[in-house]
């Protein structure tokens, strides 16, 4: 990564929300050493979209923006599978997530959370771990539920025991601890689960995504 | 079952297309009569000269026509149209005797002698099944005036005014059809069929007059009761009778007196009701357009017809041509239906009427076509095959669509649907009436008036003639009267069918309603959170200087209105799961500070309401800003029970304690605060060697 040079996608429409993140992306990447990068503002879903040819590396994305919805933006930018997509809002209610998932968006940011766990969270983005809310979680497992045909369950065993111990508040780490697999293991099966409702409910969650915003 | 079948004789449409039908069918057997008497195409004319035979084209052929073997020779008084005006019954008994004769040699003879030039010539008569304008015009008379009274009898057939416009229009159709038979006969008829004919249509002039006066004596101002009537009309009859046996000295002073007697009757009676229904606009509208016709139309006829004849004259109009001013009568009884409510008729008289004309145009249309088939070549047959269902038949089906079928129920659900949706609530009983219009397509929708019948459900009411719909999505109970142009009972399915578009309807209004009420506590709810947290969290801000509690306000805030856009504000959650979601965000926290944590997962059952949700959340949340901030740990250990409905929560660190900390007394006092409100507690104190330990208890409930 130190040859390269670094490509950062900062959407917001709030100048003030852009430098926030901003500010914290750059301490996350003077942490990590990293000093050849360069940050690309949008500050409309217009001037995003208009971006949308050069390559990122990483997007971070806010998810409602005056004149566009942030989830088409990062199913545009998901036609590179490189990079890597934060949602970035201050409402975390569960349209938007599932939303945000079904759109191919690899974590989600809360805006005002405090300054440390911003940074921690960037960081862990950027890091390419999966999100682990539990709320998420639970969530997930709700919308997955076991099938009687053992077949069409779209979850392994193994996927469901490890949301069930996300939705409980367990950490990555320590889910891996009780399952005794390695954290990465863990880690893939979560890309893996959330791959599974990106297939499963784009077009749902798009449709009532579209529905939410004309009502 | 009687009571039933009796009811379906009282539906007015059914009863018109039966009378209709029987009316056109009499007139048929008159025609039937007609046209068997011998005919031909020759015709015999009264002129100065004396009886002419002229041609078919009009052209004289000779004088002095003779007939027969016994060559008798033809007078002027043989081809009287009408014998009633004779001036002595001599004449009218010789008139008949000779009739007979006559009557005898047309069906065996057929030639006449005739003097041309002073020479005789013997013509052959030539058969002729055409008859004369005259004879048509009277049949027209008679069937028109029959239709429109048949129609107005329809409308309220139980109801005496009704009845007696009814008697009018049966006298009238009496009187002109046999006129039609004997007045334009070649030469003769009968006397076996001629006094019958004449008798009949002495007695339908005279009912004629009865049936009127009767009728203006009680319509539209009652003059008399009911019973007076009888009166008027047995010394009529007595007079018609006394007149058939002839004794009334001669023959002008039957019939032609009478009707003249009752047709002055008639115009004092009219002008009684004109003076009587004076400030009564409907009475004035009813006897305006009645009365006016009646007198016009009576007033010529006696004129005309009768007072020449009474005073010695011949008439001033031939009798046939006469009988249309009794059509003016039913004309103007006809039009002032129309734009009128003569006879406590309803709007939908005319739709009726209008459909019971389709309909048996229908029935008269399909059965010339059958003949017409039966008589044609094969030809012939084959095309009209192939041109019916392209033309006829369409057409027939829309035709038929029109009179009986009302709209399938499948067409009518998505109306339905819509009705729902509108909002004014004028509009949309409009469009509701509007639907049942096309389901049912009755004569009459009536909003049921409050307090009579007001059912709950759909009933068939008065044996069928009446659905009662009762009062939906905000519209009042309608009455629903006459199915299908007034030609069908409601029966069972159409109750069936009623029933499903209201539950649809209401269903449909009460889940708009539900969402509407939805949206309304929706909106209570933001503005209550918006009030109770939200502004006493932000007015909390206003009083503290420190830029650090200032930020936290203002995140605390940030996170208030996150929980009251996404609306768990409302929602009962379980304890484990905000336990977890707690745990995971301090974990993030503790992790990202370089502090380890110890937060073993129980098993742990319990539901918190939004309430202590909330201060749960902010004070682990405080805890653990506390630990980071001014603990200096290394380790936070939290531990997590419920009680007896109450859960405990310890939380301890490793760090320098309280006493040791500074700046934590605020955040400390805050939790105090928001525990007591919710009947909770909260303790805490410093750990032997180090460390700093705080525990909460916090009711839950349990269930």
């Amino acid at each position: 990564m130190t040859g390269q040079q670094t490509r950062i996608m900062i959407v917001d429409d709030l100048s003030s929300a852009r430098q926030l993140l901003g500010a914290a992306i750059k301490d996350v990447l003077a942490e990590q050493n990293i000093v050849n990068y360069v940050l690309c503002d949008a500050a409309s879903f217009k001037e995003a979209m208009v971006m949308l040819d050069q390559k990122f590396d990483f997007a971070f994305v806010d998810l409602h923006l005056p004149d566009g919805r942030g989830w088409d933006i990062i199913r545009s930018l998901k036609a590179n599978p490189e990079i890597i997509i934060a949602a970035v809002t201050v409402m975390d209610d569960r349209e938007s997530v599932e939303a945000t998932l079904a759109a191919g968006a690899d974590g989600y940011l809360i805006k005002d959370v405090e300054p440390e766990l911003l940074h921690y969270r960037i960081a862990r983005l950027m890091a390419g771990e999966p999100s682990l809310s539990p709320a998420i979680a639970r969530m997930m497992l709700a919308r997955f539920r076991p099938e009687q045909d053992h077949q069409s369950d779209p979850l392994t065993d193994r996927e469901r025991e490890v949301l069930s111990l996300v939705g409980r508040g367990l950490r990555a780490k320590e889910v891996a601890e009780q399952l005794m697999i390695s954290s990465h293991t863990v880690r893939d099966h979560l890309k893996s689960i959330y791959r599974k409702l990106d297939v499963s409910s784009r077009a749902e969650v798009a449709i009532e995504a579209q529905k939410r915003n004309l009502t | 079952m009687r009571k039933s079948q009796k009811s379906y004789f009282a539906m007015p449409g059914i009863l018109l297309s039966i009378v209709i039908f029987l009316g056109f069918l009499a007139t048929l057997s008159a025609f039937i009569v007609a046209f068997s008497q011998p005919r031909f195409s020759q015709q015999l004319v009264v002129s100065e000269q004396g009886v002419i035979l002229q041609n078919a084209a009009g052209e004289k052929i000779g004088i002095a026509p003779r007939i027969g073997p016994g060559e008798v020779e033809i007078e002027p008084a043989d081809l009287t149209p009408e014998p009633d005006v004779m001036e002595r019954y001599e004449q009218q008994y010789r008139f008949a005797a000779r009739q007979d004769r006559f009557a005898d040699i047309l069906r065996n003879s057929d030639s006449v002698t005739v003097v041309t030039n002073d020479a005789e010539r013997e013509i052959k008569l030539r058969p002729n099944d055409v008859m004369p304008f005259e004879f048509w015009l009277q049949i027209l008379v008679g069937i028109a005036g029959f239709i429109v009274s048949a129609w107005i009898w329809a409308l309220t057939p139980t109801r005496l005014s009704n009845q007696l416009f009814g008697l009018v229009g049966l006298c009238l159709w009496l009187s002109a059809t046999c006129a039609a038979i004997y007045s334009t006969r070649w030469l003769a008829l009968p006397t076996d069929l001629f006094q019958p004919l004449s008798a009949l249509n002495a007695l339908g002039s005279i009912g004629f007059g009865i049936a009127l006066i009767c009728l203006f004596l009680i319509y539209p101002v009652r003059l008399v009761q009911n019973r007076f009537l009888i009166w008027v009309a047995i010394p009529i009859v007595g007079l018609y009778l006394l007149g058939q046996l002839d004794l009334l000295g001669k023959p002008a002073n039957e019939t032609p007196l009478l009707t003249a007697m009752e047709m002055l009757a008639i115009l004092v009676l009219v002008v009684i009701q004109f003076i009587k229904s004076r400030g009564r606009p409907l009475d004035m509208a009813a006897i305006r357009w009645v009365g006016v016709s009646s007198l016009i139309g009576s007033g010529l006829f006696i004129c005309m017809a009768i007072i020449p004849v009474l005073l010695g004259a011949e008439p001033l109009i031939n009798q046939s041509y006469a009988f249309a001013f009794f059509l003016i009568v039913h004309l103007g009884v006809a039009f002032g239906l129309k734009r009128q409510n003569l006879f406590e008729s309803e709007l939908w008289a005319i739709t009726m009427f209008k459909a019971v004309s389709v309909g048996l145009l229908l029935i008269a249309v399909d059965v010339a076509l059958v003949a017409l088939l039966g008589s044609l070549s094969g030809a012939a047959v084959l095309t009209m095959l192939l041109i019916l269902p392209f033309f006829y038949l369409p057409w027939r089906s829309m035709v038929q669509r029109w009179l009986f079928q009302a709209t399938p129920i499948e067409d009518l659900l998505e109306e339905v649907a819509h009705v729902a949706l509108i909002r004014n609530v004028n509009d949309r009983c409009a469009k509701w009436q509007e639907i049942l219009q096309q389901a049912f397509t009755p004569l009459a929708i009536e909003p049921v008036p409050v307090g009579s019948g007001d059912a709950e459900s759909v009933a068939i009411e008065e044996q069928g003639i009446m659905l009662h719909i009762p009062a939906a999505a905000g519209c009042a109970p309608l009455a629903l009267r006459y199915k299908n142009k007034g030609t069908r009972l409601f029966q069972k399915r159409d109750r069936q069918v009623a029933a499903r578009m209201i539950d649809f309807l209401s269903s449909l209004k009460r889940q708009q309603q539900a969402f509407a009420d939805g949206v309304t506590s929706e909106r209570g709810r933001i503005s209550r959170d918006l009030h109770d947290d939200l502004s006493a969290l932000l007015m909390s801000g206003l009083n503290s200087d420190n830029p650090d509690d200032l930020k936290s306000v203002l995140r605390s805030s940030l996170a208030e209105v996150r929980m009251i856009v996404s609306a768990e504000v409302g929602d009962t959650r379980l304890l484990a799961d905000i336990l977890a979601d707690c745990r995971a965000e301090t974990a993030d926290r503790l992790e990202a500070s370089g502090i380890a944590l110890n937060w073993p997962i129980s098993e742990i059952s319990g539901m918190l309401t939004p309430q202590p949700q909330k201060a749960l959340t902010s004070i682990i949340r405080e805890m653990v800003t506390n630990v980071i901030k001014h603990s200096g740990a290394t380790e936070m250990q939290v531990q997590t029970r419920l009680e007896n409905g109450v859960v405990y929560i310890v939380a301890s660190d490793n760090g320098r304690g309280f006493s040791a900390g500074k700046g934590q007394g605020n955040g400390l006092a805050n939790i105090r605060t928001r525990l007591a409100a919710l009947e909770g507690n909260f303790d805490f104190g410093d750990l032997d060697p180090k460390g700093f330990r705080t525990s909460i208890a916090l009711p839950v409930e349990t269930q």
